[in-house]
């Protein structure tokens, strides 16, 4: 997460730079196309390209899909492998490559030889990589994908594209930390040793004071007054003068040094002190207990040598793991040992590894944590038991053999857990006579406490009251100590959970509006696409939807009135399909940032004419800062969108011919020229049937564009717009109804049999025509296309404000 | 009377501010949201702050950080 969050803080603003458009695409030796060839984008919005099956035509968008995204998501699968990226008979010695230009004269270029190696030439500021976060291609095959997945599924994908995926990553981490936190809470049984600290307290304050202590009144803050309280109490009923006002220390101090002078005295005190020191060293049997099954769980770890070398190679798998994602790795060759394996098997392997690496991980840190809290209680165990050999040999013994406590045996184990040591070649290992250890010494102590217990006599009953009294005051002074420790934990885990908690739950409204609104932008276009592609269904209110935090994304809309939010249930293939379309097109609308480029690779193969009409005055009207290349082996398809995106800067080409290792790719002729050529080639019925369709079309344009009143019908053709047309423009615009040109052409192509005739349009017949009516047809077309068409220029004219002009500038008033 | 330049700009669907970015949203929470929050433990709120300005806001590292401090505050 570190380089996605630190690498988008630098690039902050992007969102607002221009976006990239091509300036040409080139192929050579690449998939389906053996020698060089190219697309020019120029200056236009958009490439349509023609090919017929098997034409080598989506080895464009494969092209693109290589270099942006360094993978083909079909050669993804096994037996595959990066040398099927090349051409089957290119030359060894060739490099084959996609080339990509763009508009600021920068060049990209990703080849590949014949040993598989990359080589990828691009400018400094590796405009690659926004490329590759950018979703550009849709093709048939994938238009499902995003509409067939689960609601976690989509989640996951409209992650992936949206960019948005450390928002979940950053609540998981903060889940799983409250979580963390509620469980060490519990694990320091925090509460019950305060209330078991609590207990001894009113235990030996009501023994000091002859009456029951109320638990409700042990307060830490206000121990000083507590213990203050218990010492005027004492020297009110032994009539002890003593100065409330000094510190608790010195007040017992000051007790002891006036009432206990005599040295009989002195050493049954000291005898008692050294009694009570002993009595605190207390070896839980749970310590012992807790050594042993630490000690069986790191010999269950370290028992073979394989789980060592898992653990000590997790960092590798990881390291392994994020290379091959970052690199798309998809070769059938171990990267390590350069031995053959299949690329899932691979994956699956380091997965594995990674798994149980992660899982050993788990135990070995358990086992560290357990070994943490042993230590704690052993450092406490040793501090009490050689502060009571010092006491001893300071105040009562002068032949003590001091046996020092040291840790170093538990911190070496830990330093060869932490490093990976075989339990067999580990230094030290004995933690376990710990305890032992401890028990023997405070045998020994014991044994001289009853040694020296024997020679002092007692004092009075008076000094032995007021002498037990003044010791459990100082036991109720250090558990006050205890008691405050404790809660000062207890609250900063109490601060800190609860902190935590409430970040949760901001973050988790956080994620829900950033989303929701994300959702409902794109859920805005996706309604809006869908509805023009569908206007004359009862689906209403398309759109995407992120109910539960985490849990998924969901299609919803009302199908004639019922909201559904299962799609699958009500709609049609081909809806579902049009829906997958609609998704990608208003994804690539919000969440592209660095290009404007759309690949759409035989994305109408479901859709029916009218719907395509749709798509396109979506394509033409939604999207008119974009650049497109749409692939197409439908003719009709094709001639459609040229049709319909003409004088909208707009290129179409044609794949002429494929052979093996030859593919001829050319600019599509203009209409005149194609009815030219079978001109030349005599061919009477295509010249009659191109004509005829030509001018339906101009016609149909032309209505569409004048506004022309019609009759309601479900489709036009040509004679029922003819009359309605010629009698809009007599009266309605720049044309002058009297001149000759106007009447006598209309009637030269109503009675003209070859663009006019219905028989014809509908059911070709044989016709034998002599090129001098051929032509004659082709000139009166001609004619009529210059009516609309500039003097100057010969661009279109069309309908403005004042009148009707041409984007030359010349105008032509009614 | 002079005629307003009025600059012509086209009107451009695709241009229009939509969807803002991740790292723009992430910083506005983790800056302006929580500081906004007078119920919140200041320090845990850097603790926070401070591993998600550095890129290493997870589960492990709040986990131990959120020890240290209260380590600190007891010892």
């Amino acid at each position: 997460m570190q380089t996605t969050l630190q690498r988008r803080y630098k690039k902050k603003g992007q969102s607002h730079m221009i976006k990239e458009s091509l300036k040409e695409i080139t192929l050579e030796g690449f998939r389906g196309i053996f020698n060089k060839n190219t697309l020019e984008f120029g200056n236009c919005r958009g490439i349509i390209l023609y090919g017929d099956n098997g034409t080598g035509k989506t080895s464009f968008s494969e092209g693109a899909e290589w270099l942006f995204y360094n993978r083909i998501e079909k050669l993804k699968r096994e037996g595959c492998s990066d040398a099927d990226l090349r051409h089957l008979k290119f030359p060894a010695s060739n490099e084959s490559y996609v080339e990509i230009k763009l508009t600021d004269g920068s060049i990209i270029t990703k080849s590949i030889n014949n040993d598989s190696k990359v080589i990828i030439k691009q400018p400094p500021n590796n405009p690659l990589e926004g490329f590759s976060r950018d979703n550009i291609i849709l093709s048939y095959t994938k238009l499902r994908d995003f509409v067939d997945q689960t609601k976690k599924q989509k989640l996951v994908s409209f992650l992936k594209v949206s960019g948005y995926g450390d928002i979940p990553t950053i609540r998981d981490a903060l889940q799983r930390s409250l979580g963390k936190i509620e469980q060490e809470i519990q694990k320091a049984v925090l509460e019950s040793q305060i209330e078991g600290i609590k207990d001894q307290i009113v235990d030996k304050a009501g023994s000091v004071l002859g009456e029951k202590v109320e638990k409700e009144s042990i307060n830490p803050d206000h121990s000083v007054n507590f213990i203050k309280n218990l010492l005027k109490n004492l020297s009110e009923k032994h009539k002890l003068e003593i100065d409330l006002t000094n510190k608790t220390t010195d007040i017992i101090k000051e007790i002891e040094n006036t009432l206990f002078k005599g040295e009989e005295v002195k050493d049954f005190l000291q005898l008692e002190e050294f009694q009570r020191l002993i009595k605190n060293i207390k070896v839980d049997k749970k310590l012992s207990e807790r050594i042993n099954k630490v000690q069986t769980e790191v010999q269950r770890l370290f028992k073979d040598k394989d789980k060592i070398e898992t653990l000590s190679f997790g960092a590798f798998y990881r390291t392994g793991k994020e290379l091959f994602e970052k690199f798309n790795y998809s070769k059938d060759i171990c990267p390590f040992c350069d031995q053959a394996i299949a690329n899932d098997e691979l994956r699956e392997l380091i997965d594995n590894k990674l798994r149980l690496s992660s899982n050993l991980e788990k135990d070995k840190k358990q086992i560290l944590d357990d070994l943490e809290v042993i230590y704690q209680d052993m450092r406490i165990i040793a501090q009490k038991v050689n502060s009571t050999q010092d006491y001893y040999k300071n105040n009562l013994g002068k032949s003590l053999t001091f046996q020092d406590i040291n840790l170093d045996a538990i911190t070496s184990y830990k330093h060869d857990i932490v490093h990976l040591i075989l339990p067999q070649e580990m230094t030290t290992k004995q933690i376990s006579n710990f305890p032992v250890k401890i028990n023997d010494i405070l045998q020994q102590l014991l044994k001289l406490y009853m040694g020296q217990a024997k020679n002092v006599g007692k004092p009075s009953s008076k000094i032995n009251e007021i002498s037990e009294s003044i010791g459990k005051i100082k036991d109720i002074e250090l558990l006050f100590s205890q008691l405050k420790k404790r809660s000062v934990i207890k609250m900063e885990f109490e601060t800190q959970r609860q902190t935590l908690k409430r970040v949760l739950s901001l973050y988790e409204q956080f994620e829900k509006d950033s989303m929701d609104s994300v959702l409902r932008a794109m859920s805005n276009d996706l309604n809006n696409f869908y509805k023009i592609l569908h206007k004359h269904d009862n689906h209403e209110d398309v759109r995407l939807d992120f109910s539960d935090i985490g849990r998924g994304i969901t299609f919803k809309l009302s199908f004639h009135g019922q909201e559904v939010d299962q799609p699958i249930k009500y709609l049609s293939d081909s809806h579902l399909n049009s829906l997958g379309l609609c998704f990608f097109l208003a994804s690539v609308r919000h969440l592209n940032k660095t290009t404007n480029l759309i690949i759409l690779d035989d994305v109408v193969n479901s859709i029916d004419a009218n719907h395509r009409r749709q798509l396109i005055e979506i394509i033409r009207d939604h999207f008119v800062d974009y650049q497109f290349l749409i692939l197409t082996h439908d003719r009709t398809w094709f001639e459609m969108l040229i049709q319909q995106l003409e004088g909208l800067s707009w290129k179409s080409y044609e794949i002429m011919s494929w052979k093996l290792e030859s593919v001829i790719i050319e600019p599509t002729k203009d209409k005149i020229e194609k009815v030219e050529s079978l001109i030349n080639g005599s061919n009477g019925e295509g010249v009659a049937q191109h004509l005829r369709i030509y001018l339906e079309q101009e016609v149909k344009r032309l209505c569409k564009m004048f506004h022309v009143p019609l009759k309601y019908q479900d489709n036009y053709r040509l004679e029922d717009l003819w009359q309605p047309l010629k009698n809009y423009l007599k009266s309605n615009t720049y044309i002058d109804p009297g001149s000759g040109s106007f009447k006598g052409l209309f009637n030269d192509i109503q009675t003209n049999r070859y663009l006019f005739n219905l028989d014809l349009h509908s059911t070709p017949q044989k016709l034998t025509i002599n090129k001098g009516d051929m032509q004659y047809a082709l000139d009166k077309y001609k004619d009529f296309l210059s009516l609309f068409r500039c003097r100057k220029c010969t661009k279109a004219i069309k309908p403005n404000k004042k009148g009707y002009s041409c984007s030359c500038g010349e105008q032509f008033s009614a | 009377m002079k005629k307003k330049n009025r600059k012509k700009t086209r009107k451009s669907q695709s241009n229009k501010a939509t969807i803002q970015p991740c790292e723009k949203l992430l910083n506005n929470f983790f800056i302006v949201t929580l500081d906004k929050q007078n119920d919140l433990d200041q320090r845990t709120v850097k603790v926070l702050k401070n591993l998600y300005k550095k890129g290493q806001l997870n589960a492990d590292n709040i986990t131990k950080t959120l020890q240290e401090k209260r380590t600190k505050s007891y010892d």
